[in-house]
């Protein structure tokens, strides 16, 4: 929340990457966020929430890649961070996005005080896109799991993102499942829809899948989770957080489906430009809110920023389509705007991948029913 | 937000600008601007404070975010088919109070209920005497409440008949509805005391406070429709004012499908008891 009760900052230390992946939306840099300009985000940070009486604020690291900076340079950002937000009284937790690839033992310690001995990487089945300059994406599969079997035994909890793509629906869910589960052994793993975000290339302009396939392959995947997965602690997101929500239980369901994101999360990367997420705030220059480093306060580059008032408008402005008349309006809220804008250059159309979230909401609903019965008699006890 | 008002003393439904002549009783306090509830509303005011009420859909109320946390907040949605979107400007109330919705049943006012129940507020639908094209809509809203599973927030008046019903506990429409002059007075800019809701415009009369059940006796007398009605317990000729000879069939079938809804939960209720014997 930017003026709730919870402050989300998606933090790029970096904006600097050791892989090359083709479909990536970031058009990077080479630029580092120095200990100094942290200091002057977490300043103007703090001073926001103390503005608006926020009391905790989440950290979001990523890059980039967020491990080309030492694990040095993070142990002084979590120690001062600390510090400074204990003074004022807030409270700060830290999360980690990371490929992995320059990961060390050197890391551990930092991992486990400031992350919480838990980071989240990323890998694709089959990997078609994710390379290190020069190299396949065999090298890229190679190299990651070796480094994520490397932090595993050093007992740190690895969940793994995964971005699907033609290949994907190819193998099918079965193979899917069994890769990331019985082979590679991660039981916390999510799955995302690819988008075409930054620079176009030709890769992008491959990346659509066929919604009713995708449709199918969440489907199919949800099944095999719930059959064989679910009740032994393997968690797949979305398919956990929807089946907490369909059984009527606090569900965290992922930003794509937030009520308004300019509510609830903000970016800032290493040249210290503010914008909606890291999707949009190294790639879009018209959409960033404004720098951090050149502003007086945050909360008035906030409140006075146009573009931020563009993320705002958007839901308002999607309950003039059919939004209004879904089942589902209440899980999804029009969807993700840089994968609507992404296909249609336009904030205020409704993700492309409308049909595939609504099949998804209808099948996890009825597969929740046959379980439970429950949910209209908890309204009335 | 509860919906029933405490029975104990009369509330006042108040505008702002007369906060000082009613301080000390029990208060609901309506106005357009959120920074003069926070500013004119006293640590000692909010212990008789039902709730804030929210008018003409102010476009800041980030000076209530913080303010007396936990404190219901009721916003007027005066003209649902046209102001619906707006409710995104207010969700974020949510993560401090609970809010809940008024607003009209007239044309196209399904929208706002969707939305608002989407966002998580709850809503009070100022039902009225609805016409026959208004029952097939609100017939929809209340299949929602009832069996759509993205709806958890409670719907008035179906929420607290559904409340009554399956607990087989008394309910009085005009309660649920805030327009008993026996729980809740109205009082209008200039100070003058009004009686509540629809009844605001009628006579005030010597005992405002039996207005209900004056108003039962005469329907019985007059061997109105009601008289044979199974919902009058409930309704207390909620629907035949003021137009005493409006065609109660339309909200007959509502009534009847939250009586049949109250049953059917009933019975799942006693099946999964752990007295029940019966499997979860």
């Amino acid at each position: 929340m930017i003026n709730g009760n919870h402050f989300s900052l998606i933090l790029l230390s970096t904006n600097q990457c050791n892989a090359a992946c083709d479909y990536c939306f970031e058009d990077k840099t080479r630029d580092r966020l120095s200990f100094e300009g942290l200091q002057i985000i977490i300043g103007k940070v703090l001073d926001h929430m103390e503005e608006h009486q926020i009391s905790a604020l989440t950290i979001h690291w990523q890059g980039g890649e967020a491990m080309l900076l030492p694990p040095r340079w993070y142990r002084r950002a979590f120690a001062w961070i600390q510090d400074a937000a204990a003074t004022r009284g807030k409270r700060v937790e830290h999360g980690l996005q990371t490929n992995m690839l320059a990961y060390s033992p050197e890391w551990d310690r930092v991992i486990a005080e400031m992350f919480d001995n838990s980071l989240s990487t990323s890998l694709d089945y089959p990997n078609l896109h994710r390379k290190v300059p020069g190299r396949d994406p065999e090298h890229y599969d190679a190299l990651w799991s070796r480094k994520v079997r490397m932090a595993r035994e050093a007992g740190i909890d690895v969940k793994v993102i995964s971005v699907l793509n033609q290949g994907t629906l190819e193998v099918g869910a079965e193979r899917f499942y069994e890769h990331f589960v019985e082979d590679l052994g991660i039981t916390d793993f999510q799955v995302n829809t690819p988008f075409p975000g930054g620079a176009d290339n030709v890769v992008k302009q491959n990346l659509s899948l066929d919604v009713s396939e995708l449709a199918r392959f969440h489907c199919e995947l949800a099944d095999i989770w719930l059959e064989r997965g679910h009740k032994y602690d393997v968690r797949i997101g979305p398919f956990d957080e929807l089946m907490n929500y369909f059984m009527a239980r606090h569900a965290c369901l992922p930003c794509i489906w937030g009520q308004n994101c300019a509510d609830e999360l903000m970016a800032v990367d290493a040249r210290g430009d503010v914008a909606q997420c890291d999707c949009w705030v190294i790639s879009y220059p018209d959409y960033r809110f404004g720098n951090i480093f050149e502003c007086d306060s945050l909360s008035e580059l906030l409140r006075n920023s146009t573009a931020r008032r563009r993320f705002s408008e958007r839901p308002i402005k999607l309950m003039q389509g059919d939004c209004i008349k879904c089942d589902y309006l209440a899980l999804c809220h029009g969807g993700c705007p840089v994968r609507t804008y992404s296909v249609h250059q336009s904030l205020f159309e409704k993700d492309p991948y409308c049909h595939l979230y609504k099949s998804l909401f209808r099948h996890m609903e009825r597969r929740v029913a046959r379980v439970d019965r429950t949910i209209a008699e908890a309204r009335v006890r | 937000m509860s919906t029933s008002l405490p029975v104990s003393s009369i509330v006042y439904q108040i505008p702002l600008a007369q906060l000082a002549g009613f301080r000390g009783r029990p208060l609901i306090v309506r106005s357009d601007h959120p920074r003069d509830l926070v500013a004119h509303l006293r640590e000692s005011d909010l212990d008789n404070l039902a709730y804030v009420q929210l008018c003409g859909l102010p476009s800041d109320t980030d000076a209530l975010l913080h303010w007396a946390e936990g404190m219901p907040i009721d916003l007027l949605l005066d003209n649902p088919a046209q102001d619906f979107a707006s409710l995104y400007s207010f969700a974020k109330l949510l993560d401090n109070h609970p809010v809940r919705i008024t607003l009209p049943v007239e044309a196209d006012f399904e929208n706002a209920v969707k939305l608002a129940s989407s966002l998580q507020f709850a809503v009070k639908l100022q039902i009225g005497q609805p016409p026959p094209m208004l029952i097939e809509l609100l017939a929809r809203v209340l299949d929602d409440y009832l069996h759509n599973t993205t709806v958890t927030q409670p719907i008035e008046c179906f929420h607290s008949l559904l409340f009554g019903f399956c607990n087989k506990e008394s309910v009085n429409l005009w309660a649920i509805q805030e327009e008993d002059p026996a729980l809740i007075r109205n009082v209008d800019e200039q100070g003058r005391e009004r009686l509540p809701g629809r009844l605001s415009m009628s006579e005030y009369g010597p005992a405002p406070e039996s207005f209900v059940t004056d108003w039962c006796s005469r329907l019985s007398a007059e061997g109105a429709e009601c008289t044979d009605c199974p919902f009058f317990a409930p309704c207390r000729g909620y629907f035949k004012w003021p137009l005493r000879h409006y065609d109660c069939a339309g909200v007959k079938g509502l009534l009847t499908s939250l009586q049949q809804a109250a049953s059917e939960l009933r019975e799942d209720i006693a099946a999964t008891s752990p007295d029940s014997g019966a499997s979860p």
